[in-house]
């Protein structure tokens, strides 16, 4: 699972530079409307949107193996960095993860 | 794309509007907008207290400057004016191309995990503080290469700064209209004359306030400024919803909703650009997506917002989505803006402007002043991070590199240098917004500002190579990095600044023309005859192929010095090696004193003290305890300290005037730079699994050799025994018809066949018994008596059982009674029954197969060894021919001549010896008489050639070399030890 999410967040890139490059869009391109608004301007908002979400929800899960990462090196570290502005000042509630 | 803040009188205020201009003086604009930045100097001011607050007690927890959605906020600075009002433009001109400069970020941010990720974990590891110091760090913390940078930078940041300013003060200037202006149109503001009355410079003045009071407050520390961080943020939130209201004016204030807007609109070419692909120029859609991803990681004040300012990793797992959702936002208020401005405000109209002027044509004069001081927070939040970030570039690799060469700087006066950093930075701002505000007088009135935002963004790009493939290529050097920059740069002033110079008609005019020297394959809009591509293009391509072959290319034929082998290693391996991985490649020494006196002067008593604290603390030593020679880790640590002041390349410098004996520590470089610990670590497990796989399947092999000769002994046996069986069951079987077929058989004759069937049954019989015995011994279920055996006894016995064989062949049988042996030395451990077996059987072959004239057999004892004594079975016969003497113990061998056997036994009596006496812990062999034991010749043993019967093996045996005839059987067997331990057996 966790294999398939960081293949997912380096290909997500990669469809998405494919996809805002001309020859897809242009495919819409052809004068239609969609509730009177030009479907070139929907398509590519829709795109947009889809790649918001599937950004979203990859990240999501990536965020656990950040942690890991980033705690593995603070330890390597092994000084600590509490120097007034580094990351003693404290972390949003919105942040804080319940690990376990 | 913008054309700019061109031709101020063209954006005079659209007709009918005028009426709304008594209600925004310029008095009131000037208040609202110094009412907003003291704002922002509040809020700025209340997050750097509550930081440091928090930082004291943390506790207390919950700074909000520290949440991911502060962190994205602040990474909308991406958005500028150039965006607030020139996206509008562009999209007005250009149609959907504006797209592209936003689409580029989204697509750098969707891919977070692979560039951003590694750039912002390599930044925390080495407390990088900009773009040129990453790049000088990456590159063995070169000097000339991040002064290189800071000055490419600043070339290519400082009209983009004027562009700011510029458009402050367009936007003022059109939104207080022609009450700037008396009859005559000269500059009327009453209160002010000449520069003073230019809103620019007062924009200018306030943001350089504003910087030096929140962006030099301190240096290091990973140089987070958490208060101009959440003024930025700020300004995202006020220039979005600005832009937001606007549009939704547009929408439902100008015109009926969005299908009224595009329907009312339908008649116009400039919507029809704007919702179609209708001359839109593929290779520039993507050379500006391109470029826009290119900037959103190089330009410095990008660099500086996403890498530096990032407090957690994890803040970009929320960025890669909500800096995307607000560029589409900001994305899809430019379209009905740009609708409305083009169809309902007049032709003559800057299409730059029509943020500004829809709300002024709409009678909104509220919406107009909020449109302004949106543009006023882009501008403004621009201004303000470029500035920091230039101004840490320019003090920590211009200024710095040149005070630490002066005389005095590194002497031991107690000058604090943090101080002179702090003066340096604030210089420095002041510096590179006179240089903005200047660039921008100059070029009030000429074109050039067009294109400078995608020309600034071509610029910051000649970073890019250097920087990806500085993360992921170990094989990049310092000096291809360096040819790199210096190529792109050329390439990049001569196709797309010469140009614009030109079309400015300050200079290179004719150089634009002819080309360079008079040759027109080197114009720079046609470098070598590329002459179809559109401007912009064609100088990105050029400079990029350029930089990128430059980059490769002396990368390829330089090599690395020691330290840019470390440093490449440890950018490219990020996430395997920490900050402390590589502590003790370098190895050095330094006095504790000097050290800290160093430390102090850099970074400041308070801090100095800190850091030496903390390390000690760290380390389990007492408070004061560092000791005079500080270990290679704190000094390692000390120099990362340095750097997050003063650079990478400085910090080192510093360092190396104190430092004694540097080294690198070479095999530690080369384990992290031919391939990671972990991979080392992996391929090691790899080979002991091959070779644990290659052992096991050596292992199978031979079992499988085993198997397969066991099998074909299994087959071979098997015959045999058919074989055996076969014979006297063929002579039984004839002997038999022959007795019921033939009536007339005299009774004599009868016997006598009679006589033969029974002793070939009873041979079978043996062979059945034999075979049966054997396989009972082979499975261990055979029952064993082992216990002290007098061998004397056992001997004696064994020889009385053979008298009657032995006198009917005429064999004379001599039994040698263990002469000299003690009774004790006579003591064997053994299974009396089945040593006697084997004795009768080497005794019954010596008997019946001795052809010998004077037929001889003796059973004697040998001299033994230590733990076992020995009895010897020899004869006087005809001997085992060589070629018998390998399988003489095997089943079914004869050593005797095949003929001379036909009467003996099952062809098992030796196999099964041999493994009685094996399995009594002795051992049976066939020693050959003057070679396996030379004394052996002694009395009883009759001379060569008296006893040597007449048979064909005599060639052979005169072939061993051996002068005696005959064979000797020894038998060894353990000694019984006195003890009882024997019952156990």
């Amino acid at each position: 699972m966790k294999r398939r999410v960081r293949d997912g967040a380096i290909i997500l890139p990669i469809i998405a530079a494919v996809l805002f490059a001309p020859p897809f869009l242009q495919a819409f391109d052809f004068g239609a409307s969609v509730f009177g608004l030009p479907l070139l301007l929907v398509a590519l908002t829709f795109y947009w949107v889809v790649g918001i979400l599937l950004t979203a929800f990859v990240s999501r899960k990536l965020v656990p193996e950040l942690d890991l990462d980033s705690d593995g090196s603070d330890s390597a570290d092994g000084m600590g960095r509490a120097d007034g502005m580094g990351r003693a000042g404290g972390m949003g509630g919105a942040d804080r993860r319940d690990r376990g | 794309m913008p054309t700019g803040w061109a031709a101020p009188a063209g954006w005079a205020a659209p007709t009918g509007a005028t009426g709304a201009e008594g209600m925004l003086t310029p008095g009131l604009i000037l208040a609202i907008a110094a009412g907003y930045l003291g704002l922002l100097f509040l809020l700025a001011f209340i997050s750097d207290r509550r930081q440091a607050l928090a930082a004291n007690r943390p506790d207390r927890g919950a700074s909000f400057v520290n949440s991911p959605v502060i962190y994205t906020l602040s990474l909308a600075v991406y958005c500028t004016s150039w965006t607030f009002y020139g996206a509008v433009g562009s999209a007005a001109r250009n149609g959907l191309e504006y797209l592209t400069i936003y689409l580029g970020p989204t697509i750098v941010f969707m891919g977070w995990w692979l560039l951003l990720r590694k750039l912002v974990r390599i930044s925390k590891n080495q407390k990088i503080t900009s773009i040129a110091d990453f790049l000088s760090s990456r590159y063995g913390k070169s000097a000339s290469l991040s002064a290189l940078v800071t000055v490419i930078a600043v070339l290519g940041i400082t009209p983009y700064i004027s562009l700011q300013l510029k458009a402050v003060a367009s936007s003022f200037e059109a939104l207080a209209g022609d009450s700037l202006f008396d009859e005559g149109g000269v500059y009327a503001a009453p209160w002010a004359t000449g520069v003073f009355a230019d809103s620019a410079f007062w924009t200018a003045v306030l943001m350089g306030l504003f910087v030096i009071l929140f962006g030099t407050r301190n240096t290091g520390a990973d140089e987070r400024h958490p208060g101009v961080v959440a003024a930025i943020a700020f300004e995202s939130v006020v220039k979005l919803i600005a832009l937001a209201a606007v549009a939704f004016f547009a929408i439902y204030g100008l015109n009926g909703g969005l299908q009224d807007l595009f329907a009312r609109a339908d008649w116009h070419e400039g919507v029809r650009r704007l919702t179609t692909f209708e001359g839109t120029d593929d290779s520039r859609w993507l050379t500006t997506l391109f470029l826009s991803g290119a900037a959103v990681l190089c330009l410095p004040r990008q660099f500086q917002v996403a890498v530096v300012e990032n407090s957690k990793e994890k803040h970009l797992a929320t960025a890669a989505w909500l800096f995307p959702l607000y560029l589409l936002l900001v994305s899809l208020c430019v379209i009905p803006i740009a609708i409305a401005g083009m169809t309902q405000l007049p032709e003559t109209v800057n299409p730059d402007l029509y943020v500004l002027l829809l709300p002024v044509a709409g009678d909104q004069n509220a919406l107009a002043m909020f449109a302004f001081i949106g543009g006023l927070s882009a501008a403004t939040s621009m201004v303000i991070v470029s500035s920091i970030a230039l101004s840490i570039m320019i003090s920590n690799h211009i200024v710095t590199p040149i005070l630490l060469r002066l005389p005095n700087s590194t002497s031991d006066r107690s000058r604090d240098f943090s101080e002179t950093i702090l003066l340096t930075r604030r210089l420095s701002i002041v510096a590179i917004l006179l240089f903005g505000f200047l660039y921008y007088e100059l070029t009030a009135t000429t074109r050039p500002l067009a294109s400078i935002g995608l020309i600034s963004f071509a610029g910051v790009a000649q970073f890019l190579p250097a920087l990806v493939l500085g993360v992921y290529w170990q094989g990049a050097t310092r000096a291809g990095a360096l040819a790199g920059l210096v190529a792109g740069f050329i390439v990049w002033g001569y196709t797309l600044l010469v140009p614009t110079f030109a079309n400015a008609g300050w200079a290179f005019i004719e150089v634009t023309q002819q080309g360079a020297f008079g040759m027109p394959f080197l114009r720079p809009d046609a470098l070598f005859g590329l002459n179809d591509l559109d401007p912009l293009v064609h100088g990105v391509l050029w400079s990029m192929i350029v930089n990128v072959t430059c980059l490769t290319l002396v990368s390829l034929v330089t090599s690395q010095s020691p330290l840019e082998r470390l440093q490449s290693a440890i950018f490219v391996d990020a996430y395997d090696t920490g900050s402390s991985g590589v502590a003790g490649a370098i190895q050095r020494s330094a006095r504790a004193d000097d050290l800290f006196e160093l430390t102090r002067r850099i970074l400041g008593p308070d801090r100095a003290l800190k850091i030496f604290r903390d390390y000690a603390a760290s380390q389990g030593l007492p408070r004061t305890g560092i000791g005079p020679t500080p270990s290679p880790v704190l000094i390692g640590h000390i120099e990362r300290e340095l750097a997050s002041s003063v650079g990478a390349a400085s910090a080192r410098s510093l360092l190396s005037g104190i430092v004694t004996g540097e080294t690198i520590d070479l095999d530690t470089v080369i384990t992290l730079l031919d391939e990671t610990q972990q991979a080392i670590r992996y391929s090691r497990e790899l080979e002991q699994k091959s070779r644990e796989l290659e052992d096991t399947a050596a292992q199978l092999r031979r079992a499988n050799d085993q198997l397969t000769r066991l099998d074909k002994m299994k087959d071979d046996f098997l015959s045999q025994v058919s074989h055996e069986l076969r014979t006297p069951m063929t002579s039984i079987r004839s002997f038999a018809e022959i007795l019921t077929g033939a009536e007339r058989l005299d009774e004599k004759e009868a016997m006598r066949f009679l006589e033969i069937i029974r002793g070939e049954s009873e041979r079978l019989t043996r062979l059945l018994d034999d075979i049966l015995d054997m396989s009972r011994m082979e499975s261990g279920q055979a029952l064993w008596q082992v216990g002290k055996v007098d061998l004397s006894v056992l001997t004696a016995e064994a020889a009385r059982a053979m008298d009657g064989l032995a006198r009917s062949r005429g064999v004379s049988l001599q039994q040698n009674p263990l002469a000299g042996a003690t009774p004790e030395q006579r003591l064997a451990n053994a299974d009396p029954d089945r040593l006697k077996q084997v004795l009768v059987n080497l005794l019954s072959n010596a008997i019946k197969f001795n052809t010998s004239p004077k037929p001889k057999v003796w059973i004697e004892t040998g001299r033994g060894t230590d733990s076992h004594v020995e009895i010897l079975v020899r004869d006087n016969g005809p001997g085992i021919p060589d070629q018998d003497v390998d399988t003489l113990f095997t089943k079914f061998s004869r050593g005797w001549t095949e003929s001379a056997n036909r009467a003996g036994g099952s062809g098992l009596g030796l196999a099964i010896s041999k493994q009685i006496v094996d399995h009594l812990g002795g051992s049976l062999r066939l020693l050959r008489p003057g070679i396996d034991r030379p004394g052996i010749d002694r009395p009883g043993i009759d001379r060569p050639g008296i006893d040597r019967p007449a048979t064909d093996k005599t060639g052979e045996t005169g072939e061993t070399g051996a002068d005696q005839k005959g064979a000797i059987f020894s038998i060894l067997l353990p000694r019984a030890a006195n003890s009882t331990q024997q019952a156990a057996e």
